[in-house]
């Protein structure tokens, strides 16, 4: 449903911008452009749940049905760009993400003065698509996609602060999973707004534009190195300030 | 063997003692006119008595102050000091004061005084000992000048453990001056200055101490009143109740209140995460006061405790040796929460936070409410209940922080753009 709304949004975007163009009098960047930089916030559920062969819903029965926000970042490299097409790169991202609930009570079910964790440890190698074409048309909007592969590493802390297992046998709280991931977005040239801001900006610091981005993503980490892997991918939107430089 | 000879040694070894170790050079210039000299010894804390050694505060807890529990003990600060020369015409005093108390208005004058006579001798031979009582030391820093002692006759002669009550938080520096002074009350030579404080006065206890029930835990909360300074750490106690008559804090039969709702599960370990044998020691006295409980609520409606009804401010050194034995964590002063582990599912903790100051002064203690531990189940449990099968990883994750990432964001932007800007 979130990433419907996602979709939607994306898709509203540039109706939204396009009303917001000041003017036709806007021109590119104009030192050279050889990456880019993301911070990003996002909101997240593991789809650990989805797992085949699990009885019941462990995930959602502790951490509850609601996405939780992480944080992170990603860096391209922009080895192939022509600004009236866009850019192709190579990224890397990392991110961090963790929820926390209280441990139920092992007779009732209630809940207890212990806490109980998930974190998550995102990093993922990725090839970027950026379409600069309407942006070059006085657009101010970029949109992107990116696909590659993601490796989550995952811990679970239990109420005494440990990762061990209680089960006999039982397999300690900590992994890495990986898998494939894409991701769908739009972003907002923001130089538009103010061009002189803008070129001061580069002139200064060498940054040729500025970008607020939402972002959709699917991350299918369903492999581990050994054993089976925790499914701590799934859907994700993204929100956050992008710069090229 | 004297009365007073045994008393004296009586006290002599309850208290803990103290020691300052002068060297006074006293060198005659001239007749009638003596110059003294004190140097001080690089070992000058030594201990007559070894047995106190063992109490003494470690040196992060300022050894040489004087706190509540030292005063109200009476304890001697005792000082050895060598004298090369006696002056014939003078005797050995010993002041304490907040002020250079070699100036005679700060002995003499009537609403100039600021301090105040603690201890004297007539030395007969090179090597004088001086003992100084720490309640005439305390007893004396708040007083107004005419309610400060004139003379050594002033002073009490018994312990008097109301001279330690005063009411500000917080140290108070002073000196202790020992000096000789001729039969004018002036100071001959150079007198050898002690420095010391005096801090009495604890901490008030956290307010609104709460505890729920976690996985053969207890966590507590607690709040702060405004007017609570100079915490340096909190002290938890925690008293696990006995469900036998000689239980003795061992959690064999505790444990098993809890076993029916594992047997159900059929899942869990029925040993798994079971608390350490260490909980509750000393818990005899209480012994049956409270049932095992199933562990389905956690919160139980009493539990019986030495700190319950609590005490009355400021707590007294017998008080907190009675209860030395339940102490059961310590944290840093600005925490306002602790998690004790190491208990018997279902059965009753009592359990009460004190605040302490950087001497080890206590104010007052406050009771939390009485909860039972319980068998929790985490979010690893229920997915391997689930028939996950995932983790054992051997390999340890690193621990990202947001600094950390941010860290590494800017090292990449800085590095690109060094790079950019080589490139143009």
């Amino acid at each position: 449903m979130r990433a419907r709304l996602a979709l939607l949004a994306l898709c509203a975007l540039p109706a939204a911008a396009s009303a917001a163009i000041p003017g036709s009098d806007y021109q590119p960047h104009q030192s050279s452009q050889d990456f880019a930089l993301e911070l990003r916030l996002n909101f997240f559920k593991p789809e650990i749940d989805s797992a085949p062969g699990l009885k019941g819903t462990p995930y959602e029965s502790t951490f509850g049905g609601d996405t939780h926000l992480g944080f992170g970042g990603e860096f391209d490299w922009q080895f192939l760009r022509n600004p009236h097409i866009g850019s192709i790169g190579l990224g890397v991202g990392v991110g961090r993400w963790s929820t926390t609930a209280k441990a139920l009570n092992y007779v009732d079910l209630t809940a207890t003065g212990d806490d109980t964790t998930l974190h998550l440890w995102q990093f993922a190698g990725l090839g970027v698509f950026r379409l600069e074409a309407l942006a070059s048309m006085g657009i101010p909007l970029v949109p992107f996609a990116k696909a590659g592969l993601g490796y989550t590493l995952w811990r679970s802390y239990g109420p005494d602060g440990t990762y061990t297992s209680r089960q006999p046998g039982g397999n300690r709280a900590i992994g890495g999973s990986y898998g494939f991931q894409w991701s769908a977005g739009l972003a907002l040239l923001l130089d538009t707004f103010d061009p002189s801001s803008a070129k001061n900006l580069d002139e200064a610091t060498g940054v040729n534009n500025t970008y607020l981005f939402v972002e959709y993503t699917d991350a299918a980490l369903n492999a581990a190195m050994s054993g089976s892997a925790l499914r701590v991918g799934g859907e994700s939107l993204t929100g956050g300030l992008a710069l090229e430089f | 063997m004297p009365r007073g000879w045994l008393c004296f040694r009586a006290m002599f070894r309850s208290a803990f003692l103290r020691s300052a170790v002068a060297t006074a050079l006293l060198l005659a210039q001239a007749a009638g006119a003596q110059q003294v000299t004190l140097s001080q010894t690089p070992d000058r804390r030594t201990f007559a008595d070894p047995s106190r050694q063992a109490t003494y505060r470690s040196a992060s807890k300022f050894p040489d102050w004087i706190n509540y529990a030292d005063c109200a003990s009476n304890v001697l600060l005792h000082f050895q000091l060598a004298v090369t020369s006696i002056p014939t015409n003078g005797s050995l005093q010993v002041w304490a004061g907040t002020d250079d108390c070699s100036k005679l208005e700060a002995r003499t004058g009537e609403t100039t005084r600021t301090c105040w006579p603690v201890s004297g001798v007539l030395p007969s031979q090179q090597n004088v000992s001086v003992d100084v009582w720490s309640q005439h030391v305390v007893g004396y820093v708040s007083k107004t000048a005419a309610e400060k002692p004139k003379t050594f006759a002033d002073l009490p002669t018994s312990s008097t453990p109301s001279l330690c009550t005063l009411s500000a938080q917080g140290a108070t520096a002073l000196k202790l001056w020992f000096m000789f002074t001729d039969g004018s009350n002036n100071v001959m030579g150079t007198p050898y200055q002690w420095s010391t404080s005096v801090d009495v006065v604890g901490p008030s206890a956290p307010t609104a101490v709460t505890a729920s029930a976690g996985d053969g835990a207890v966590n507590l909360s607690w709040t702060v009143s405004d007017a609570v300074s100079d915490v340096a750490e909190y002290v938890v106690y925690c008293l696990q109740q006995s469900t036998t008559s000689d239980a003795g804090g061992t959690t064999d039969a505790a444990t098993s209140s809890d076993a029916g709702a594992l047997a159900d599960a059929g899942t869990a370990a029925e040993d798994a995460g079971s608390p350490s044998e260490d909980a509750g020691t000393g818990a005899t006295e209480d012994a049956g006061s409270a049932s095992p409980d199933s562990g389905t609520s956690g919160t139980i409606s009493a539990c019986a405790a030495p700190w319950s009804p609590e005490p009355a401010s400021p707590l007294t050194s017998e008080f907190l040796a009675s209860i030395a034995k339940y102490e059961c964590g310590r944290i840093g002063g600005t925490s306002r929460s602790s998690r004790v582990s190491g208990f018997a599912y279902g059965v009753p903790v009592a359990v009460a936070v004190a605040a302490v100051d950087q001497v080890d002064n206590a104010g007052g203690i406050r009771a939390g409410n009485c909860v039972a531990p319980v068998r929790t189940i985490s979010f690893w449990d229920r997915y391997e209940e689930a028939g996950g099968d995932a983790g054992s990883c051997s390999y340890a994750p690193p621990v990202f922080s947001g600094n950390a990432l941010t860290f590494s964001a800017l090292v990449g932007l800085a590095a690109a753009l060094r790079l950019r800007r080589k490139g143009r």
